[in-house]
């Protein structure tokens, strides 16, 4: 009986003008466009500089500043009014003011005072941007600080939103569509006529989510050879530890896009829905900004989102090499999720009021 | 004198089909004109050309002497339009819907309210109502009422009557009358002899050209065997006595709302069973229940032998169900929903597919096999349904207002296909808003607010109420009922 249902549900998939081509693009979209556009590193700040001493030592340290590839040496000012009216214009994001007698000082050994003044209006931009700015002027002076970067050797923000990406891609295809899918089907008005046929309601959801898991899971295989052919980035870990999360995830997120349709009526309803929890996924899933770094409520709340243990696991296995026993608590809590989900699902679907 | 419409040599084409062939016509100012013809025939280009809502490929057309193309925005505000259905918002009241109406031809509702008087205050007592929870009847004269809210000089209704009850469909049409004397124009299409007889002039309408214009008697004489085919003739077979559905004091209340109330009777095995009544009267929720869609309040019912409360999926495998709403898929081949009705039942691959050969056979359908269902006119699809419908040989077969919007001649053919699966054994329960396919039952059942207030065969309840016609009959009963709305 099953065949048949998969059977229709994927003429209906191929036979749709528009579904197969967006399938499609938007892997390519997600790899090719989105890990340079979701980029959270600060480059290319525009400085500006207010040259007090026209020294030896000024001159080289603007040399050196303007040779990392953090600044953009914009304008040299005589006042600081001046570069402040370079800041209110929008010209530059950083002003450096270096004193009067700031070699004398710095050959006598004596205390000298330099300022940095930074538009913090995106607080991240500002407080990095002044920070690089303090460690370039501070020179080698200090301390000796050897850093090395592990697993992401290059600090290479593209290879941190890669297997995130794919994330998001999984929610969508996997989760959202199949769960539209029933409810255009309620709006229409068919759904009536399969609840009328013997049809077990497992069955018919089953044949519903089939199609939209194998669709995923092509999906996911295309981005990670994109992945590769772009940019070069391989998983350093297992691919079977990375499928056996997608295959976790993917089965709470059916669970709770049927869930979404069940209670819904209409498409705009679950549509709508359905980009709330998105959004709150997306946002809480330390995709773009590091869970760490959220308030402890808010920590708190990220344990409740899918996404962000999947997230953990595409990163980890992708980037870190983990393995099975790194992500027990991720696969348990996934699993945890299918499982309730799925069982609200099964309640809440109904062939008969 | 200026005609109120006037179309010359009009062509439009969608594609390889033409819609519309040259078609001329015109009408005079205050005419009630009709536009029949069968599914397809392209009576709703016509409309949606008039109305400019299409453009005509070839040709002119003028309505209220401005020219379609040229002078679409003054026709606009001058012409009324009511498509088929979904003209309203069915999440606003009654009184919003109007407003809005109002509003969007920049008037108000009490600027031209005498016109509108007579048909908003049968419908004023709901005015605080969504109109999504209008019975089709109401819904159809709060459409009409905002159509006529800015005082068109031309009004067109494409099928406004389609799934009405006899009795709303009447006082819809006393309304017409009624704005004719006004002085309004109107132009309206209905698949119903007897509507189409109310008009001036009607025009008779097939594979997008004008067959005929004239008073509706001569149009009907002349087109008699697609417009008022001969009655089918068939033998009363008196099935056995063995109860094919057998309810008891059956009851669903939706809230403090009881909408079919405490209804008991018996369908016998191999009956044509009419199952009638006004919108709203509570017909498609007793079905939804027979059918394991809804579960009963209260009450017993059997369908097949097994309990519709308690062995739901039992009484699914046993019966056919074709609903109100088109319920084939409309993006798969005319043999894929074949199929996949068949499969859903169990039956096996080698069956399907000579049964499928048999089918398309008998239905003249074999060049149709891999058409798109949604490129088959309304009629055709009906046909398909049913068949499908009764595709792994049901027991009993639910046929929810099978026929609603479909050319008499296609409906005389689908209650052919009735027949012949009466004649295989098939029980039939239909609802229906045709008095004559009423006629063509075993037995009928009447329901008024939500009870069964009568239960014979069609002599027989005429005889009862002592009336020519079933329509007659059906108007004496539902014209006693209170609840009209809902």
């Amino acid at each position: 009986m099953i065949k048949f249902l998969i059977e229709k549900e994927f003429k209906q998939l191929f036979r749709n003008s528009f579904l197969p081509r967006m399938i499609l693009m938007f892997p390519i979209m997600m790899m090719v466009l989105m890990p340079w556009a979701a980029n959270m590193e600060i480059r290319n700040l525009n400085l500006c500089v207010i040259d007090n001493d026209h020294s030896m030592l000024s001159q080289r340290l603007v040399n050196r500043i303007e040779a990392s590839t953090y600044f953009k040496l914009t304008s040299n000012k005589g006042t600081y009014a001046e570069g402040m009216n370079e800041i209110e214009a929008g010209r530059a994001d950083l002003l450096l003011e270096l004193p009067p007698h700031l070699e004398r000082h710095v050959t006598r050994g004596e205390p000298a005072q330099v300022l940095i003044a930074a538009n913090s209006v995106n607080g991240t931009k500002g407080g990095l941007g002044s920070s690089y700015l303090a460690s370039i002027v501070r020179g080698n002076t200090d301390s000796m600080v050897s850093v090395r970067n592990l697993y992401n050797l290059h600090q290479d923000y593209k290879l941190f939103m890669v297997p995130g990406l794919m994330g998001i891609l999984l929610t969508l295809l996997c989760g959202f569509l199949p769960a539209l899918n029933v409810v255009s089907e309620k709006e229409v008005g068919t759904i009536d006529q399969i609840n009328v046929t013997p049809v077990n309601k497992f069955v018919f959801i089953l044949a519903k989510l089939i199609p939209y898991w194998t669709v995923g899971f092509v999906v996911l295989s295309i981005c990670f050879v994109l992945a590769w052919a772009i940019y070069g980035f391989v998983p350093v870990g297992s691919l079977l530890v990375i499928y056996a999360g997608a295959a976790i995830y993917v089965l709470a997120m059916s669970g709770l896009g049927l869930v979404i349709s069940n209670n819904s009526a209409t498409m705009q309803q679950a549509m709508f829905v359905m980009w709330f929890c998105l959004v709150v996924f997306i946002l809480m899933s330390g995709l773009f900004t590091p869970i760490r770094s959220m308030p402890q409520w808010a920590e708190y709340i990220t344990m409740a989102n899918p996404l962000k243990y999947f997230v953990e696991v595409m990163r980890m296995v992708f980037i870190k090499g983990s393995s099975w026993s790194d992500l027990s608590i991720q696969f348990a809590s996934l699993g945890i999720f299918a499982l309730a989900l799925n069982a609200w699902a099964v309640v809440s679907y109904r062939k008969s009021a | 004198m200026m005609f109120a419409v006037e179309v010359n040599n009009v062509f439009k084409s969608y594609g390889k089909v033409e819609a519309l062939k040259g078609v001329s016509f015109h009408v005079e100012q205050g005419e009630l004109f009709g536009i029949i013809g069968p599914d397809g025939a392209g009576k709703s280009s016509l409309f949606r050309v008039l109305t400019t809502l299409l453009l005509a490929e070839k040709g002119s057309a003028t309505v209220d002497g401005l020219d379609v193309v040229r002078d679409y925005k003054k026709i606009r505000t001058r012409v009324g339009y009511m498509p088929g259905r979904f003209s309203l918002y069915p999440d606003l009241t009654v009184e919003e819907n109007l407003n809005f109406f109002a509003t969007v031809f920049g008037t108000t509702k009490e600027k031209n309210y005498d016109l509108i008087k007579d048909i908003y205050v049968q419908i004023a007592p709901f005015a605080k109502r969504r109109a999504g929870a209008l019975s089709g009847g109401m819904k159809q004269k709060l459409a009409l009422c905002c159509a006529l809210i800015h005082k068109p000089s031309v009004l067109f209704l494409d099928e406004p009557t389609t799934g009405v009850d006899p009795v709303s469909r009447k006082e819809f049409w006393e309304m017409l009358q009624q704005l004719r004397k006004a002085g309004i124009t109107i132009v309206a299409s209905t698949p119903i002899m007897d509507e189409a007889l109310q008009c001036d002039r009607i025009a008779f309408i097939n594979e997008g050209e004008i067959k005929g214009i004239d008073t509706p008697e001569k149009i009907l004489q002349e087109f008699n065997e697609i417009l008022c085919p001969a009655p089918l003739e068939r033998e009363s077979v008196h099935g056995n006595d063995e109860p094919a559905i057998k309810v008891e004091g059956l009851t669903k209340s939706f809230g403090s709302f009881t909408a079919v109330d405490h209804i008991s009777f018996e369908v016998h095995k191999g009956e044509i069973f009419g199952f009638l009544g006004a919108n709203g009267a509570g017909k498609t929720t007793a079905m939804r229940m027979l059918c394991g869609l809804s579960i009963p309040t209260s009450g017993k019912g059997l369908v097949a032998g097994y309990d519709v409360m308690t062995q739901s999926e039992m009484v699914k495998k046993n019966i056919g169900y074709m609903s109100q709403k088109f319920s084939l898929y409309e993006d798969l081949k005319v043999w894929e929903n074949i199929r996949l009705f068949a499969g859903i039942y169990g039956m096996k691959e080698d069956e399907i597919a000579r049964k499928t050969d048999e089918l398309l056979e008998a239905l003249h359908f074999t060049a149709e096999r891999d058409t798109l269902v949604k490129s088959l006119p309304v009629g055709w699809k009906q046909k398909l349904a049913f068949s499908v419908s009764i595709f792994h040989e049901p027991s009993i077969v639910f046929l929810d207002e099978p026929t609603g919007g479909v050319d008499p001649a296609t409906r005389r053919q689908f209650w052919e296909l009735i027949y012949q699966a009466a004649d295989r054994g098939i029980t039939v329960f239909v609802t229906t808003h045709y008095m004559d396919e009423a006629e063509y039952c075993n037995r009928i059942s009447i329901m008024v607010d939500g009870h069964i207030k009568a239960l014979d065969t069609p002599e027989g309840l005429k005889r009862q109420f002592s009336v020519a016609t079933m329509d007659e009959v059906f108007t004496k009963l539902a014209r006693g009922a209170v609840r009209k709305s809902d």
